[in-house]
């Protein structure tokens, strides 16, 4: 009851302070700092009830941005326009911080001794898993091409390129959503550490195919054009120099904490930062980089339970505000345009995701909660997803628009479903350490 | 972004450079003195900023606008938050006209200097909002003393009794005076107004000023009450602290007295105050690194009249300070000597001027602020470096000293 006095009474003062400014005049910083205490504040609540709901406080925080977004209550009052379009870029600063943390922290999370003992499970779920997702999403897309209007009465090339780009964009999934639900539930366990690593070892098995994808679609789209064999050249340079520079950052960030170890929060905020930005300058995955960073700290040092304290400590803040600016940026009018397409892609992919684990787990001998249960935990998609929704448009721009709206609606259900999904897993295994 | 990425660069630079530096080399104490109140990062921010390496362009602040508001707010609350009635209320009448009367003082004699100073030398037109803000804003930085420094002096052999009593209060409190001129200026001479504006709407804005700080530190204690852990906690402090200063600015009015006012009715109010003080005091260096690099960043030399305005405020803050000790001296009863100039040990400033400075630049940005920000900063840190040594007069050298000099 408290929590909706304050919901109320934040949201009254938005609409006074919208109304009672007189003049034109202001000084840069006013408005993106009033936006981010009240999307601290109403988010964290969303989030509460949230989980008062039993769903995983993340929902809570995209929904809240989904509400105070353009779409709902900036489309209904200007007054109460809070995250507008432009305050979304603002507040998107936080964007790089909270991925590199969330990277640091799913890095110390994986542990070197389990990793050995459950690497044959890891390596076939992960491989299985993808292969299905994709193969299934593209046969699926070519077989309902001459019925999806994006593909209807176009070549069968056309339809092929459409189909490989689906199944790849299929196939990735959000480290960011399955750390912050692991994170919130205090999840500790085998089925934790496989949902992970997974996802992951996803993450890199995403970056390698889709910039082949990319290619071969383009060849199908226009056969003149060549195989440019540069491309590969630099997958392999984004793959193991972001293992390299995170191992660097990793054993600075050792030697830091060892001789100096004062300031250690901002100092992991700074470099989690810096990395994501400066990795994107460098064609380097700046998720990777800092994942083997943390992976380097907590497996190479003493200082891993450090790093993630001091990550912890300050983390909650960025967290809500980045996810509550993922809510924001929720394409209602794209899911309004896509709505069954993005429905039946969100649909196979949820089926083809839990065939793939299915075989993966059975390939490597696992229980019946891994076989039938974890899937769930593989669905979450967010803004590396969209990321790759706009290399789309932007590198095979014959189908990038239509194409990206739909991927992009997709990602607006999967944002929702995934971490509802992911809770029940945790739930189920009984590795939630909030709900023991 | 580039400001952003070379920012942070930077600050790594600074807090790796300087947590080696200091477990490498034991420097002399008046240089250590910079290190452990973090002046040393002001150093940094002014050797990289348009005054130094000039590798940060000098729209650096505006650029940083939200980190600075979130700042202004955060320094100004936990300024607040120890104003406690409860603990005041027990102090004696005698060390509140101490501490106030020695805080108005340096305010008045601050305020006289730099007025005919201006007057005389500088031209403003018809335009007294810029010059009146000028003229408060050095005034009310001038009047407020640093609790730290104080506290620094519990090691001094004459620093005891009632005198020590009445100097730890007057670190306490004796900002406020200074900070309720100062907020309750932006109310009657607002920014987006020529001159002071008519009083019902200046009593008006002023009521408003302390309605929001009431509102924002109801809010805290009401939402403080759903927060279940330090993070939590941590979130709850940093979104009300961020709306209330957010919003401060947006009408025109001091993010830092509103901050003050939300502090003080949350520390009066809630029975949460210190599991809050625990969680601002644990990120409080943090916030205070980062802000007093971007307060580096605002330094400018090359501004006319610098060394003159700089010497007159200098003078006259300490006049204010070893006049104001001196009363205190007579009101506490102590006995005659050196404790007469008590004042001395009043002379260190703290977060608070640097904060108001900078509340003060980024609403009434004129012509003169930078010069006016540029003095405030020169005297935080002239009065940093020299304070503690000047306050050995009045109260001796603190053993460790004594022992290395024999």
């Amino acid at each position: 009851m408290r929590g909706v006095f304050v919901f109320v009474a934040l949201v009254g003062l938005l609409y006074i302070v919208n109304t009672i400014d007189a003049t034109n005049f202001h000084a840069y910083g006013d408005e993106p700092i009033m936006a981010l205490g009240f999307v601290l504040l109403c988010s964290w609540l969303a989030g509460r009830l949230s989980a008062r709901l039993r769903l995983p406080m993340i929902n809570g925080y995209l929904l809240a941005g989904l509400f105070f977004g353009p779409y709902v209550l900036g489309a209904l009052s200007s007054r109460l326009n809070l995250l507008s379009p432009a305050m979304v870029v603002q507040l998107g600063l936080i964007d790089n911080m909270a991925l590199g943390i969330i990277a640091f922290a799913a890095g110390g999370e994986l542990r070197l001794h389990e990793l050995r003992l459950r690497l044959k499970t890891i390596l076939s779920i992960t491989a299985l898993q993808s292969l299905v997702v994709f193969v299934g999403v593209l046969s699926l897309f070519v077989v309902l091409a001459p019925y999806m209007p994006l593909t209807a009465d176009r070549s069968f090339p056309f339809a092929l390129a459409v189909a490989l780009l689906l199944g790849l964009s299929a196939v990735a999934q959000s480290p960011a959503s399955t750390i912050a639900v692991i994170t919130e539930m205090n999840a500790r366990g085998p089925h934790t550490t496989l949902i992970l690593s997974v996802t992951m070892l996803k993450d890199i098995v995403v970056l390698i195919f889709f910039s082949v994808g990319i290619i071969v679609a383009r060849m199908l789209l226009s056969p003149d054009e060549g195989f440019n064999a540069k491309v590969l050249l630099l997958i392999g340079w984004e793959v193991i120099g972001s293992l390299g520079v995170g191992l660097l950052i990793g054993s600075l960030l050792t030697l830091y904490i060892r001789y100096i170890g004062q300031e250690l929060p901002v100092l992991v905020l700074t470099v989690s930062y810096l990395a994501i930005y400066l990795s994107n300058a460098a064609h380097l995955s700046g998720i990777l980089v800092c994942m083997s960073a943390g992976f380097f700290i907590e497996n190479f040092s003493r200082h891993g339970e450090q790093m993630i304290q001091a990550i912890e400590k300050h983390s909650l803040p960025i967290f809500v505000v980045f996810f509550t600016v993922a809510g924001a940026k929720i394409d209602i009018p794209a899911l309004k345009l896509m709505g069954v397409a993005a429905l039946l892609l969100v649909a196979s992919r949820l089926l083809f995701t839990y065939m793939g684990t299915y075989a993966g787990s059975k390939l490597a001998g696992g229980d019946f909660l891994e076989r039938h249960v974890s899937w769930m935990g593989y669905n979450g998609q967010a803004g590396l997803n969209i990321a790759l929704a706009l290399i789309i448009e932007r590198t095979v721009p014959i189908i990038g628009g239509p194409l990206s709206t739909l991927i992009i609606a997709a990602i607006a259900i999967n944002e929702i479903i995934g971490p509802i999904l992911l809770r029940q897993v945790l739930l189920r295994t009984g590795e939630a350490e909030a709900e023991k | 972004m580039q400001i952003v990425i070379g920012f942070l660069v930077l600050l790594l630079v600074a807090l790796i450079g300087s947590h080696s530096l200091r477990s490498l080399w034991t420097p002399p104490p008046i240089v250590r003195r910079l290190f452990d109140n973090g002046l040393i990062f002001i150093a940094v921010g002014m050797a990289v900023g348009p005054a130094g390496a000039d590798l940060l362009t000098p729209n650096v602040l505006e650029k940083s606008g939200p980190a600075v508001v979130l700042f202004l707010g955060w320094i100004g609350f936990l300024f607040g938050v120890h104003l406690e009635w409860r603990r005041l209320r027990r102090i004696a009448l005698r060390m509140w006209t101490i501490a106030f009367g020695e805080s108005l003082l340096t305010f008045a004699l601050v305020f006289a200097g730099v007025y005919l100073f201006f007057n005389n030398h500088l031209q403003f037109g018809y335009d007294k909002t810029i010059f009146f803000a000028a003229v408060v804003t050095l005034a009310a930085c001038a009047a407020g003393t640093a609790p730290s420094s104080v506290f620094l002096l519990d090691d001094r052999p004459r620093f005891t009794g009632r005198t020590a009593q009445a100097m730890r209060l007057v670190g306490t409190v004796d900002d406020l005076p200074g900070l309720l001129i100062f907020g309750f200026f932006f109310a009657f001479f607002p920014t987006y107004h020529i001159g002071p504006i008519a009083w019902p709407t200046g009593l008006s804005l002023a009521a408003l000023t302390l309605l929001l700080g009431v509102l924002f530190g109801i809010l805290l204690k009401s939402t403080m009450l759903l927060a279940r852990n330090e993070q939590t906690v941590l979130l709850v402090i940093i979104g009300v602290i961020s709306l209330a200063a957010g919003v401060a600015e947006y009408v025109h009015l001091s993010a830092v007295f509103v901050g003050t006012i939300a502090g003080i009715t949350f520390a009066n109010l809630s029975g949460q105050k210190e599991t809050a003080y625990r969680v601002l005091a644990s990120s409080e260096q943090t916030i205070y690194v980062l802000f007093l690099m971007l307060v580096g960043c605002m330094w400018s030399l090359d501004t006319a009249h610098l060394l003159p305005l700089a010497l007159l405020y200098l003078g006259l803050r300490l006049a204010g300070k070893v006049l104001g000790g001196l009363l205190g001296h007579r009101l506490v009863g102590a006995p005659p000597g050196r404790l007469r100039l008590g004042g001395l040990g009043l002379l260190g400033q703290g977060g608070m001027a640097i904060a108001m400075a900078i509340n003060y630049e980024r609403l009434y940005h004129s012509p003169i602020s930078s010069l006016v920000v540029t003095t405030l900063i020169l005297g935080v840190v002239v009065n940093e470096l020299v304070g503690p040594s000047l306050a050995s007069i009045p109260f001796g050298r603190t053993p460790l000293r004594q022992e290395r000099q024999q």
